[in-house]
């Protein structure tokens, strides 16, 4: 018995059918590539495509001209990588003294592990947790180490401080990343509470480095939370394509992994995300295992006519924007929809006017400071 | 006075630089953190006496006496020290640990 | 045949359908566009270029067209799409062509990465290269243009194109964008070169665009050796005044006025390393336009080449 599922918009069918089989690129004409090539890139996958390609066809099969692109995807994910590593390098001094484990998440975790995920990846900043009761100190030595917050105004401020579960953004002088430190890896007043003391306490050391990573389970459910829970899903093909790497690693085919997958979803209450990462991730990338999960999932809990509404509208905003085609309208009214909710799952209700009403006042604000502004010059 | 109680601190250039040399100057590349430096002719000096064995700032400071010009040689402890603490602040040069005592 | 070849109806049916296909050497773009007015400037500034097929696979797809809406009706406008990502503001709807160079530009300058892509206008002559940095005040286009209608064969005018396995200077041969007085001082300088039409709003203010010499498109593919880097700098009071510039400061001033120098680490670092070495390195200040392009090519005469020096 299959759950019914709404599927990926046709227009994505040549950078999916890419991804799946690139061994049979070595066939593709250079129409074949124009498909491709601006669709994978606006996804921000260039680069895990080339890595895909090179690793099955050789560089002299293919036509130079889209060997430029695949290189170049490449070599921006190289200096990423490189930046990411620097910056892991250039804290360490920082962290020491300060109660661990410091745990890496999300790509500078893949990057630091060496997992095949992380090749050909374009992560803009680094992910990192600590615990509570260290975070103040690491932020003062790091702020003493000529870091800074990028938004320095008091609201934002106090925003992420009360009621989110990282710090606002924080960058320094000659580094490439940004850093965003982490003491849980959801908001606290968020609907869905995961046992931050586990973990902590289950987290895998990262061999020949000071840090760690989640372990495997923990490192997938928050993939998938990051994913489901925690964003507008607009623009985010990447980040299920790493969740399908992720369930692919476990492997998902495995019926034992899945029990432990199940359970460890049922401790941090993540068994909604967990079915809808599933659905999803079967139907745009085939990942094997997933039905399974869905039949064990079944009867837990997980509503599935709730997520097959949401994962309808997520299916239409997930893959790269393209302003030349004509869908640009019904995206959008989708794109607003999950916006919305992924506020409502962030906050409480009260909390969620308070903050709208806030930030719609600042904006009022700002404009009337402006128009006072340009009639006095 | 006795004996200094500590050995003094030691100074090494980073592993696997680069570096393209005109005439005076240098542009040297640092390979871990991907940014790339002009150093002028005392920097250079300095950075391939560190690139050589880690020294000491006396070390330094002894050596640069031998290539300054004899109105600045007075001033080569002050030249060393600003050398080494620049080039640390490049990211080019680190400390390490001090050398082992020789009476042990 | 050549785009000049073309009717702009024959012109405007490419645009509007298939696309034109535009080959500069190192990338080649694809424009789609329903705007009528765009078809005849293009046959003015890419005349030269070769008319060529438009399937395949392109290296940047640009789409110019009206900004939809309420808009079109109070101040019409249009915008550019790169390869389905709208990256700049909207112009108004009859500034269409300088919008379509600054949308090609933006899109060559990100996502070539296998290119260390300097910000400098480059000629050529004998397969010798003069790499002239971009930076204000330098007049860099009104030199390079001048350079041009004087037998030095064009590579580009915006983008320096090093190879990174050998710092040979590749051809990204576009049309050559001049501002404000440098249009007539170019008209004058040459009565036969090919301008296309001013557009006076633009925020850089008035611009029009040098078409390229047809035979200069021809050789699009062949590649050159770096030979002088020259940081031009125009002062109307000067004459004619060249001095050298020491090479590593030349380095970290072309590294410093790159598009992509600081993301490709140790390969831009070898590349442009290994192209000022071959390179002689001088600052040009010139108020004389015609005395400017005479020195240079002196210079260039002057200057053994790399090869010569090494005995090989």
């Amino acid at each position: 018995m299959k759950v019914p599922s709404a599927s990926p918009p046709q227009a994505r069918q040549p950078l999916l059918a890419t991804l799946a089989n690139p061994g049979a690129t070595a066939a593709y004409v250079e129409s074949q590539w124009d498909l491709v090539i601006a669709p994978t890139r606006n996804a921000r996958l260039l680069g895990v495509l080339a890595h895909r390609v090179f690793a099955h066809v050789g560089r002299s099969a293919l036509p130079a001209r889209v060997v430029r692109h695949l290189d170049s995807a490449l070599a921006e994910a190289r200096f990423r990588r490189q930046k990411t590593l620097y910056l892991l390098h250039t804290i360490t001094p920082q962290l020491t003294g300060h109660a661990g484990p410091w745990i890496l998440l999300k790509g500078a975790a893949y990057i630091a592990q060496n997992l095949p995920l992380s090749q050909g990846r374009l992560p803009t900043d680094v992910d990192l947790m600590v615990p509570r009761t260290s975070l103040d100190g690491v932020e003062q030595a790091l702020i003493k180490a000529g870091w800074e917050f990028e938004k320095k105004e008091e609201y934002d401020q106090n925003y992420y401080r009360a009621w989110s579960h990282e710090l606002p953004p924080m960058v320094a002088v000659g580094q490439a990343m940004e850093l965003d430190l982490h003491h849980t890896i959801l908001p606290p007043v968020g609907r869905i509470k995961p046992v931050t003391p586990r973990l902590f306490a289950d987290a895998v050391p990262v061999e020949g480095t000071p840090f760690h990573v989640l372990c495997p389970q923990d490192q997938l459910l928050h993939a998938i939370v990051h994913l489901v829970h925690d964003s507008d899903f607009v623009g985010r093909l990447r980040d299920l394509l790493d969740i399908d790497a992720l369930f692919r690693r476990l492997p998902l085919s495995d019926s034992a992994q899945r029990q432990q997958l199940i359970e460890r979803s049922r401790l941090h209450g993540m068994q909604q995300p967990l079915h809808m990462a599933a659905v999803m991730s079967r139907d745009w990338f085939d990942t094997p295992g997933c039905d399974e999960l869905l039949l064990d999932l079944a009867g837990s809990g997980a509503s599935a006519f709730y997520g097959e509404r949401v994962i309808a509208l997520a299916n239409r905003v997930l893959g790269p924007a393209n302003a030349s085609e004509g869908s640009e309208g019904s995206r959008h009214v989708a794109a607003r929809l999950l916006e919305a909710r992924s506020h409502w799952l962030r906050m409480p209700p009260w909390l969620l006017a308070y903050h709208t009403a806030s930030k719609g006042v600042r904006s009022l604000m700002q404009r009337a400071a402006s128009r006072e502004g340009a009639a006095a010059g | 006075m006795g004996e200094p109680l500590e050995p003094p601190n030691r100074f090494a250039a980073v592993s696997d630089l680069r570096a393209f040399e005109f005439d005076d100057e240098a542009i040297v590349f640092d390979p871990v953190a991907w940014d790339t430096h002009l150093l002028n002719a005392s920097a250079i000096a300095v950075l391939d006496l560190l690139v050589e064995a880690p020294r000491s700032e006396a070390d330094v400071a002894r050596f640069l006496q031998d290539v300054l010009r004899p109105e600045e040689r007075a001033n080569a402890a002050d030249f060393s020290s600003r050398l080494i603490r620049e080039l640390s602040s490049l990211g080019l040069v680190r400390a390490v640990e001090p050398s082992p005592r020789a009476n042990r | 045949m050549r785009i000049a070849d073309l009717s702009v109806d024959a012109l405007l049916e490419r645009l509007s359908f298939s696309g034109l296909a535009l080959d500069f050497g190192a990338a080649r773009s694809r424009i789609r566009s329903s705007l009528r007015p765009l078809a005849g400037m293009l046959r003015t500034v890419y005349g030269g270029y070769p008319a060529e097929e438009s399937t395949g696979f392109f290296d940047v797809n640009i789409e110019l067209r009206p900004v939809p809406g309420i808009r079109r009706f109070i101040r019409p406008q249009c915008e550019v799409v790169c390869d389905g990502v709208r990256e700049l503001e909207p112009f108004p709807l009859d500034t269409p062509l300088p919008l379509l160079e600054w949308g090609t530009n933006y899109g060559l300058a990100t996502r070539l990465f296998c290119y260390l892509m300097l910000h400098a206008g480059v000629v050529e002559r004998g397969g010798r290269a003069i790499v002239m940095p971009a930076l204000p005040g330098s007049g860099k286009s009104t030199l390079t243009a001048a350079l041009t209608l004087r037998g030095f064969r064009l590579l580009s005018d915006e983008f320096g194109v090093v190879r990174l396995e050998d710092s040979r200077l590749m051809r990204m041969l576009r049309p050559l964008a001049l501002k404000n007085e440098s249009i007539d001082v170019i008209r004058r300088f040459d009565a036969s070169a090919v301008i296309g039409p001013s557009f006076p709003k633009t925020h850089k203010g008035t611009v029009a665009h040098l078409a390229p010499l047809a035979h200069h498109v021809d050789a699009r593919h062949e590649v050159a050796d770096p030979a002088l880097v020259v940081f031009p700098r125009f002062d109307a009071s000067a004459g004619v005044n060249l001095e050298p510039v020491k090479k590593a400061r030349a380095f970290a001033r072309l590294a410093n006025n790159s598009f992509n120098y600081h993301a490709l680490g140790p390969q831009s670092f070898d590349a442009l390393g290994r192209l000022v070495e071959e390179s002689s390195c001088w600052q040009l200040q010139y108020g004389d336009l015609e005395g400017a392009v005479a020195a240079l090519g002196d210079l260039l005469e002057r200057t053994p080449s790399s090869e010569t020096l090494q005995g090989v």
